[in-house]
């Protein structure tokens, strides 16, 4: 497929997506193509930069977008008086997708979010929306993924560990996954402090207390470097709590390499997942989630169950999704982020779950048994003839697009011709017409399917 | 007419008197018309002509291709590095500093960058914003703080007074170039044990494109080299000259060759001394030895037991090896 080809079919399914999704409910929205960086820097963490296109204007930091979650979030807090809020997207996104020596700038990504609902429906709503977009492409052997970031979090509180901890453990999973604990238990001892100069029996209180006032002693201000005084005591206070926090390591690098091993369908996946977090709420909303979409026609068998799905744990908050095709590659994603808004406004937390479409990689998927459209063309042999200029305005009167055929211009086999004689009568398949005849032409060019 | 070659130098700053310093140690005294002029030569090497500019502008030079050789901060060159540079000499042993992450000394909770790490995240959770790190190396830092996991931060680009950021409340935390703390310590910030991001000094760079086009440039570039190879090998050693009293010439060049600390370069130069007839029948000998100068007390301890008095140690200007190993690496880095 060319380039040309590809865009030709993005834009078809771009447009057929939209009706999609506006079937659903969702309004389009046109976002802007430069942002400040520092928004799509806050959604994603500093290291996407080497990706973004960026570059500065009267010393503000701008970058062309890598996606619109981030400026629909914004726009969310920003200006709108929705309570939910159901928006897609249709557009160019810029990212250096630079590869083995390949570069690749911009791809074209279609998204919905749907902001403002915690509710699971909004969950299966998006999901069932991605799904949608996918069946109606004719995507043969699709498969939906999905995970869950909030199950594995909800497991690991019962450890009483703190969150940093909890964080650090899950960003560096995969090297329990990959069976390398040493590695895991090196870092671990970088991050986690081995002893506690403060007295263990001390109660949290009067150790916030003498903390704040040995701070106190000699600084000339309440406040250095954005943190207070009980910022910092708050802190101290909360390594010393992680020295206690060693001890349940051991249970908690089991549990997360049990965890990491789980994947397939949903029957079995969530029968092994019960075994491992009995009592789990989340769990049982989970799998809500995939009997609704059961109930909704998605067939089980091309649904997998991947509790480690989740890349970004800063990110997403909930249910993690992606839609692969059968080669694997991926042509959605999206999840739950319900702090994301929070982040980028002054709103407290708002929920929040969308997904984008790589419509690039879409149209690489879609069956390639489409019928390629028939043209129209109508030969200028005789360019300086008025009767050309009479039938193209005559065809296309009746809404038939036709193409004048230059001199020099190839056509395919397939497309339909159109030729004038020295009379000035039009020729189609062997037949000829006057103009007084438009409508049997017409007729005779409908009869083709294009 | 012959090639010149343009030898980028500093104009000021903390390294550019040292650089001048340096060249004239190495026999390449700099010639400056008057302080205000930004051009200049070195009289040793005809085709050189001297651009004196700003310590950043020392690097975009070379890169552009202005100037094919260029004398600058290695903190500089490693902030903007450019395909077409090259770092001839990374270490030319002056205009040491360290670029750090320093942070408030309030911040006594903070020893490590693991630390660093985790009160980023506070940042995020409990201020709903990045913490904000001030610092006039934006590349360096960002990789650095990557390096170390942290991922959420704001970078705020400043061009001076940046140690004073975090107290006018611009930043949280600093990364600056410091050489002995003491500007960090006057303005309430510590160094972080494992925030040092680079240790620099001053270094030679080129323009690889241009050398490896000009066989000029590749002249002048290998006599530069072969003078700073000489004055940096030389600063090591000292000429040791003791007089020795022994059976014979070959007696007291055994003695010395025999000892790690008195072999030398290549062995021992002896002469025997003229005395005036004294009635004894001592012979003495001058031997004369290039030494490596951090052994100097061992070296005169072992001396006297040999029979050494009267040791006389001058520092070594310039040692000129068989060739100039920077330039062979030079040329293997070029092919």
């Amino acid at each position: 497929m060319t380039d040309f080809q590809r865009a030709k079919r993005i834009r078809e399914i771009s447009f057929a997506l939209e009706q999609i999704m506006t079937g659903f409910g969702y309004t389009t929205l046109e976002m802007p193509i430069i942002e400040t960086a520092e928004l799509f820097l806050t959604k994603a963490g500093d290291q996407i930069i080497e990706k973004l296109f960026t570059f500065e204007r009267y010393g503000r930091q701008l970058s062309l977008r890598p996606e619109f979650t981030a400026a629909a979030a914004y726009h969310y807090a920003t200006q709108t008086k929705e309570t939910v809020a159901r928006w897609q997207f249709h557009g160019a996104v810029f990212e250096d997708y630079t590869q083995n020596g390949t570069s690749d700038y911009q791809r074209y990504s279609i998204g919905a979010e749907l902001i403002g609902s915690n509710s699971i429906a909004a969950d299966i709503e998006i999901v069932l929306l991605a799904l949608q977009g996918v069946i109606s492409q004719n995507v043969n052997g699709w498969t939906l993924k999905v995970g869950h970031s909030g199950v594995i979090r909800e497991a690991l509180g019962r450890f009483n560990i703190d969150a940093r901890t909890e964080r650090f453990i899950l960003t560096h999973r995969n090297l329990i996954q990959d069976g390398d604990v040493s590695a895991f238990r090196t870092l671990l001892d970088r991050y986690l402090p081995t002893k506690s100069e403060l007295s263990l029996e001390t109660d949290d209180e009067s150790l916030t207390q003498m903390l704040l006032a040995t701070l106190g002693n000699g600084q000339i201000n309440n406040t250095m470097g954005g943190r207070t005084r009980e910022d910092i005591a708050t802190r101290i206070l909360r390594k010393h709590k992680q020295v206690n926090e060693r001890e349940q390591i051991d249970d908690v690098v089991d549990l997360i390499t049990q965890w990491t091993k789980i994947h397939g369908q949903p029957a079995s996946a969530f029968h092994e997942l019960k075994q491992l977090l009995p009592d789990s709420t989340l769990l049982q909303q989970w799998e809500n989630i995939i009997s609704q979409l059961e109930t909704y026609g998605i067939p089980l068998e091309q649904i997998e169950i991947h509790p480690d799905l989740v890349r970004n744990w800063d990110y997403y908050t909930g249910i993690v999704f992606e839609i692969v095709d059968r080669e694997g590659n991926s042509l959605c994603g999206g999840g739950r982020y319900d702090e994301l808004i929070g982040l980028i406004s002054d709103r407290v937390s708002v929920p929040a779950v969308g997904f984008a479409y790589d419509a690039t990689a879409l149209a690489d998927a879609i069956k390639q048994t489409a019928n390629v459209s028939q043209r129209l063309f109508l030969h200028a042999q005789n360019a300086d003839s008025s009767a050309i200029w009479q039938w193209l305005h005559l065809i296309r009167q009746h809404d038939i697009p036709v193409t004048l055929l230059m001199p020099e211009q190839n056509i395919d086999p397939n497309d339909l011709q159109l030729s004038i004689d020295l009379s000035g009568r039009v020729i189609f398949n062997k037949n000829s017409y006057e103009t007084n005849d438009i409508e049997k032409l017409i007729a005779e060019i409908r009869k083709y399917d294009r | 007419m012959t090639d010149k070659v343009t030898l980028a130098l500093p104009s000021k700053g903390a390294i550019a008197e040292p650089t001048y310093n340096f060249l004239k140690d190495c026999s390449l005294k700099i010639h400056k018309p008057n302080e205000r002029q930004y051009v200049g030569r070195i009289p040793k090497i005809a085709e050189v002509e001297v651009l004196f500019q700003r310590v950043k502008d020392v690097l975009y030079k070379v890169s552009d291709g202005t100037a094919q050789l260029g004398i600058t901060g290695y903190d500089v060159v490693k902030e903007n590095f450019h395909q077409d540079l090259l770092v001839i000499h990374p270490q030319l042993g002056y205009g040491h500093c360290q670029l750090v992450v320093a942070v408030p000394e309030m911040w006594a909770d903070v020893t490590s960058m693991a630390d660093v790490l985790d009160v980023s995240l506070d940042f995020r959770e409990q201020k709903y914003r990045n913490i904000r790190v001030a610092t006039t190396y934006p590349n360096m830092t960002r990789e650095f703080l990557h390096q170390n996991g942290i991922h959420h931060f704001t970078i705020v680009k400043a061009d001076g007074a940046i140690e004073a950021a975090p107290t006018i409340g611009y930043a949280d935390f600093v990364v600056d170039l410091t050489q002995t703390g003491t500007t960090l310590r006057e303005n309430h910030l510590k160094i972080i044990g494992d925030g040092i991001i680079v240790d620099s000094q001053a270094c030679l760079i080129g323009n690889k494109r241009l050398i490896a086009s000009s066989k000029t440039a590749q002249n002048v570039l290998r006599t530069i080299l072969e003078h700073m190879d000489a004055a940096i090998v030389g600063r090591k050693y000292m000429q040791v000259t003791v007089n020795i009293c022994g059976n014979s010439a070959e007696d007291i060049g055994n003695k010395l060759d025999s000892h790690d600390l008195t072999r030398g370069l290549e062995g021992p130069t002896i002469a025997p001394i003229y005395s005036a007839p004294s009635g004894s029948s001592e012979k003495w000998y001058t031997a004369t030895l290039t030494l490596q100068s951090n052994t100097m007390m061992d070296v005169v301890d072992y001396l006297r037991t040999i029979g050494g008095t009267q040791i006389v140690a001058t520092p070594v200007h310039s040692v000129f090896m068989p060739e100039s190993e920077t330039y062979k690496r030079v040329l293997d880095a070029l092919r």
